[in-house]
């Protein structure tokens, strides 16, 4: 479990000289705060003057790429995803992250092999990797009253997830003599397989792999058409919500949360919260679902959730702040006390911790290295609306990996829920060691979501499965399975 | 004439049917929003996410909207940007329009090629950005102001029908001692209203629709616009934010679609309340701009053909034979008697003006002359 850093590691900024700092982050609110006491904060601890943005991230997609084009960068950037980086440092403005991250002893601990690597292009670093906000901790739930009613356990392989799923749909679990009632939907807005995807880990890597020394992927090895084949099953025979794939994430709730649906994707503690909401506070509503280990196919394949281990995004820096030794120095002390466990984590994080706004949140530190942050509903943050875009702050270094939480009912259900679906099985993750050409990625990604919901609903047959991967390979498929297989340093297939 | 037929009645029935159709789904949309924005978390999720009228209505979102002071600083600041920036727009653009109307002004061609340059090629994203940058101008009110005060589109519809006036107009005007000041502010602008109406509405609607310069152009979220706020309100990203987003609102008793909805209500309704009071203007003036502006600006593309004193039209509308429906009610009973007894178009009487002098007349100005 990472411990705080000592103070003296910074001895190398001797806080003397005041610089202006420009900050950029994904944030979540995004809103006006009328008085900012967390870079109040911040400014005097560092005698810094701090520019702070949070927009979205498509926002800050276009945001931070016409600042770089027109020259005006903004000193610091944290980047949830890695396409816009690329693209930065291949045209020569970011900082080699190396430069920057040996002031940072915090974030150094987090910045591991992998983590490192994900970073590396053509040897430089792009960016300084970060954790992710959330942990690994979204997994199938199913409903266990429904089992229990039906008769059944939980379903551990296709078969009997397929069983699950006719008993769901034919013999009305919730009692209300309805024919209302399925196995579930992807809550995807017709653009993707959302809830549904996570299927596809029953037959194979869902991603990326390598496969007796040769690169594969689900398209290649028939984990894709498997798991077509089984949405098919689902679908004709009506197991899925009426609108199973045109419906969205939020409208979906009339059903998973209303007693229609028989399994969802979650995560451990939302599901919980949402559901205990949801029935008005019941306590008893907090065991409606529990967490289901990753299944397996017919044929004794899969048995893993898909490859865990992601990083949160990374810390990208103007080439512009190695001209001030001092600037990037002060930068690097910043950010880096604001990396869990660090003296500036608490500050920063949910609205303002306790050394901003005494008295309205509680931190303790667990001995396991767990901690339990609880903010109360009179904190600033959550009392006024004005005030929620203080959590933005939070973007830069805060992560719920080693929060837990110990509020009853559903702060308890949902942590163990959590700590469960985080020690389940999953593939490994070679997506970390690839840097792969983003419009072809994207092109692809297009390509499947145009075609394979054809398949499921019979436009097309699977007898045409090979020429579709052939279509698929033409498409730009064959040039990531080049590109892959010559980073993994693997033979193609 | 009208007629009885069966036939006539029938095709009367389906117009009718046809109009309400397309009105009921320009009204569906905002009463859906409107109904959603009363709704309770759980009555949300009990009716599948489709309300139009809710069993329990709740204020609640309307609440948290207006219990915010970001949501009213923010509209304080859309308001101003609304008002001064189509004021500004107005006035640069009638005095831009006035002096290229000016056919004696020197190097006019060159003018108006560098405005319809601008029309069909933007400065992008860029370039704008780096002028914006470098006049100073970012984290500032004016950046949003600035970059979009003259519309040159207007400026050469307005410029058009600045020409289009009668000679004889601004020639009496000229007589009676009129200076470009007085023949502008009394005599131009007052003929060319509709239009410049009709163009302050739509910058006016721009502005209070536009979210991006200040995303672009302002770090100061004090500054950030009414659009801007709800925007960033009824977004949610979904990389860092979706789940996080979700944790802390979820303990809410309305939905996170009742607060989009409500957002979009406060974001549409001071212009609904601005535009019925425009509506007259905005139809005539496009109707007058659209006619006249095209087909002159496609005379500029093919060469920059001059306009021809014979094929001057006069400043009010005629009724059109092809689009009856279209053309505004005839301002004077010359307008709408029969073309045989029409006086020639290069120089039509302008219309009758309740409270004008005879001398603004150019044919009481000729009256005159001819006696003197």
């Amino acid at each position: 479990m990472p411990k705080a850093v000592d103070s003296a590691s910074y001895a190398y900024d001797d806080l003397g000289k005041k610089y202006d700092l420009d900050i950029m982050v994904a944030g979540a609110f995004n809103q006006p705060v009328p008085e900012d006491k967390i870079k109040t904060y911040l400014e005097q601890q560092f005698n810094v003057s701090l520019t702070f943005s949070s927009m979205n991230g498509e926002d800050l997609k276009n945001a931070v790429t016409v600042r770089y084009a027109s020259g005006d960068e903004p000193d610091l950037v944290m980047f949830p995803f890695k396409d816009v980086a690329l693209s930065l440092y291949n045209s020569g403005q970011l900082l080699d992250a190396r430069e920057m991250l040996p002031y940072m002893p915090q974030t150094m601990q987090y910045v591991t092999k992998d983590y490192a690597n994900w970073a590396t292009v053509d040897g430089n670093m792009i960016g300084i990797p970060r954790y992710p906000v959330f942990p690994d901790n979204w997994s199938y739930f199913i409903r266990q009253d429904w089992l229990q009613k039906l008769g059944m356990s939980a379903p551990t392989n296709e078969d009997e997830l397929y069983a699950y799923a006719k008993a769901v749909v034919g013999k009305d679990p919730d009692g209300d003599g309805k024919a209302d009632t399925w196995l579930m939907a992807t809550a995807g807005g017709g653009n993707s397989w959302s809830m549904m995807d996570s299927l596809k880990t029953m037959y194979g890597h869902p991603s990326w792999n390598v496969a007796d020394g040769k690169i594969n992927h689900p398209m290649l090895d028939g984990t894709t058409k498997r798991f077509l084949q089984f949405a098919k099953k689902l679908y004709d025979e009506k197991l899925l919500a009426p609108d199973w794939y045109t419906i969205g994430w939020e409208p979906f709730k009339a059903y998973s949360l209303n007693d229609q649906i028989g399994m969802v994707w979650y995560p451990g503690w939302n599901i919980v919260d949402e559901q205990y909401n949801a029935k008005k506070k019941d306590p008893e509503a907090v065991k409606l679902w529990e967490p289901l280990q990753p299944l397996k196919s017919s044929d004794g394949k899969g048995g893993m959730y898909g490859p865990g281990g992601n990083p949160g995004g990374l810390f990208i820096v103007s080439k512009k702040v190695a001209n001030d030794p001092g600037k990037l120095k002060r930068i690097a002390h910043l950010i880096d006390t604001l990396i869990y466990p660090n003296v500036n984590y608490w500050a920063a994080s949910q609205g303002g911790g306790p050394e901003i706004f005494p008295g309205e949140s509680r931190v303790q530190m667990n001995e396991d290295g767990t901690n339990v942050f609880f903010i109360k509903d009179t904190h600033i943050q959550k009392a006024k609306p004005e005030y929620q875009s203080l959590a933005d702050w939070q973007f830069l270094g805060y992560t719920l990996i080693w929060q837990v939480y110990d509020d009853e009912p559903v702060g308890v259900a949902g942590s163990k829920f959590n700590q469960q679906i985080v020690a389940m099985p999953r593939y490994k993750n070679y997506d970390m060691y690839l840097t792969l050409d983003g419009p072809t990625v994207t092109k692809l990604n297009d390509f499947q979501n145009k075609n394979e919901i054809s398949f499921v609903l019979g436009k097309k047959s699977f007898d045409d499965w090979d020429k579709y991967v052939e279509d698929w390979k033409k498409a730009g498929g064959q040039k990531l399975i080049d590109s892959a297989a010559e980073q993994l340093k693997v033979e193609k297939q | 004439m009208k007629s009885n037929s069966a036939g006539e009645r029938a095709y009367q029935i389906v117009i009718h049917l046809i109009v309400l159709l397309v009105a009921a789904s320009a009204v569906f949309p905002l009463l859906y929003v409107i109904g959603m924005s009363l709704t309770t978390k759980s009555e949300m999720i009990a009716r599948d996410y489709f309300v139009i009228v809710p069993h329990a209505p709740t204020l609640e979102a309307y609440k948290r909207i207006m219990s915010s002071s970001v949501i009213w600083h923010s509209f304080v600041v859309s308001v101003l940007r609304s008002t001064v920036g189509p004021l500004l727009t107005l006035t640069l653009t009638a005095i831009g329009a006035y002096v290229l109307a000016q056919r004696t002004l020197p190097g006019r061609g060159i003018f108006l090629f560098f405005i319809l340059a601008t029309i069909l090629f933007n400065g992008g994203l860029i370039p704008t950005y780096l002028v914006v940058e470098q006049t100073g101008l970012i984290d500032s009110f004016w950046s949003m102001i600035l970059p979009i005060m003259v519309d040159s589109f207007g400026l050469l519809v307005i410029k058009i029908f600045i020409e289009n006036l009668p000679d004889g107009l601004t020639e009496s005007a000229r007589i009676d001692g009129a200076g470009d000041w007085s023949m502008l502010w009394r005599i131009v602008l007052p003929l060319a209203a509709p239009a410049l109406a009709a163009i302050g509405l739509f910058n006016l609607v721009a502005h209070w629709n536009s979210w991006f310069d200040a995303l672009l152009y302002l770090n100061d979220k004090s500054l950030y616009p009414l659009q801007m706020v709800l925007k960033n309100m009824l977004t949610i990203d979904s990389v860092s934010g979706d789940s996080m987003n979700a944790m802390l609102k979820t303990s809410q008793s309305i939905s996170t679609e009742t607060l989009k909805m409500a957002a979009v209500v406060v974001g549409i309704i001071p212009v609904l309340c601005v535009y019925p009071f425009l509506q007259k203007h905005f139809a005539k003036g496009m109707y007058m701009g659209s006619v006249k502006g095209l087909r002159h600006l496609l005379l500029l593309s093919k060469g920059g053909i001059p306009v021809k004193k014979e094929n001057v039209t006069p400043p009010w509308p005629r009724p059109s034979p092809l689009v009856p429906c279209l053309a505004p009610a005839p301002a004077t009973e010359t307008a709408t008697r029969p073309s045989k007894h029409r006086r020639p178009a290069a120089r039509p009487p302008p219309p009758a003006q309740p409270g004008k002098r005879a001398s603004s007349r150019p044919g009481a100005m000729r009256e005159r002359r001819s006696r003197s």
